[in-house]
């Protein structure tokens, strides 16, 4: 009977962690530069790469200037973070590409990285849709020395 | 340390509650859910009102097939499930305006209702990032006179059973 006890608990302990990241928010690790140099991931030592805070309240309602995470439209594995710049129903010229003005159409974002050498963001794959926003990054929790909070 | 009994009471009600939040809100984001489907687009084979078990295996195992029903997030309305059919995978032909390739572009998938002529779907607001599409209806539980498989295949049977066709 003990045991029973024990893997119940074990089960309900899972399930209220896995809750928590779900419903208030979890840390992630930023991999890549595209967003440098707010956000530092370019780095192939994992502890020299930021590690930020992504809550997940208002995310579908958000300025430009928010950092949110989404899933890649083009790739269901990719998970990308990336600036919000524009917002619905603004007008936008993809830089390469400034012939094909772009509508932003109803619920979608323009996201795009802040480093304008390296990113592979809206310029590429057009408005991101709300409903593939995952977490909105809050603070930058790791390394201690840059701890900081992300501006909204 | 509490003392009191009320107290006690209180506390082990309220931890109580949070478990089975828990709970609930890992078995319905992992395993799967039952689903209302409400509205008209699915109509032959889904009725308005009809209650649905959905898993969400064959999503995280990748085995979304052509002609499976889906639910998937509405792209312009986050908090809204649309209930499609998927008629069309990545690079797969399709005839519509808003496809000038003609083909459904990488990582994407084309829904379309049962019921064509009132159906909103990927004819109206496009092909949709696979990410949107979160569980695949499988056993309709009531009605009871109509209850039974609504999915052809396992979540684990990877088999391609369209080649064949």
């Amino acid at each position: 009977m003990r045991i029973f006890r024990t893997l119940v608990k074990g089960t309900v302990g899972t399930c209220v962690v896995f809750t928590f990241f779900d419903v208030v928010g979890h840390p992630a690790q930023v991999v890549g530069n595209s967003m440098q140099p707010t956000l530092q991931g370019g780095d192939a030592r994992w502890y020299k790469r930021d590690i930020v805070w992504l809550s997940t309240w208002n995310l579908y309602k958000c300025s430009p200037g928010t950092i949110l995470t989404f899933v890649s439209p083009r790739d269901p594995d990719a998970v990308h973070i990336k600036r919000v710049t524009a917002v619905e129903n603004a007008i936008v010229r993809p830089e390469k590409r400034p012939e094909l003005i772009t509508d932003i159409p109803k619920g979608h974002y323009w996201m795009e990285g802040d480093n304008p050498e390296h990113r592979h963001d809206s310029n590429v794959y057009g408005p991101v849709s709300t409903s593939l926003v995952k977490g909105r990054a809050t603070h930058i929790i790791w390394p201690p020395n840059r701890w900081q909070r992300l501006s909204k | 340390m509490v003392k009191s009994k009320g107290l006690k009471l209180l506390w082990r009600f309220t931890k109580g509650t949070a478990a089975f939040y828990c709970v609930g809100h890992c078995i319905s984001k992992y395993i799967g859910e039952m689903v209302i489907c409400s509205g008209p687009s699915m109509h032959p084979t889904i009725h308005d009102g009809d209650l649905v078990l959905a898993e969400r295996f064959s999503i995280r195992n990748k085995n979304v097939q052509v002609g499976d029903i889906v639910g998937c997030v509405n792209p312009q309305k986050p908090k809204e499930l649309l209930c499609k059919r998927i008629a069309a995978k990545e690079g797969d032909p399709v005839t519509s305006h808003l496809l000038p390739s003609g083909r459904v572009p990488i990582g994407h998938v084309f829904l379309r209702g049962d019921n064509g002529p009132v159906s909103t779907d990927s004819r109206h607001f496009g092909p949709v990032p696979e990410a949107l599409v979160q569980i695949r209806l499988s056993l309709r539980i009531w009605p009871p006179e109509r209850a039974g498989w609504i999915s052809d295949h396992w979540f684990w049977d990877k088999s391609d059973r369209n080649a064949e066709k």
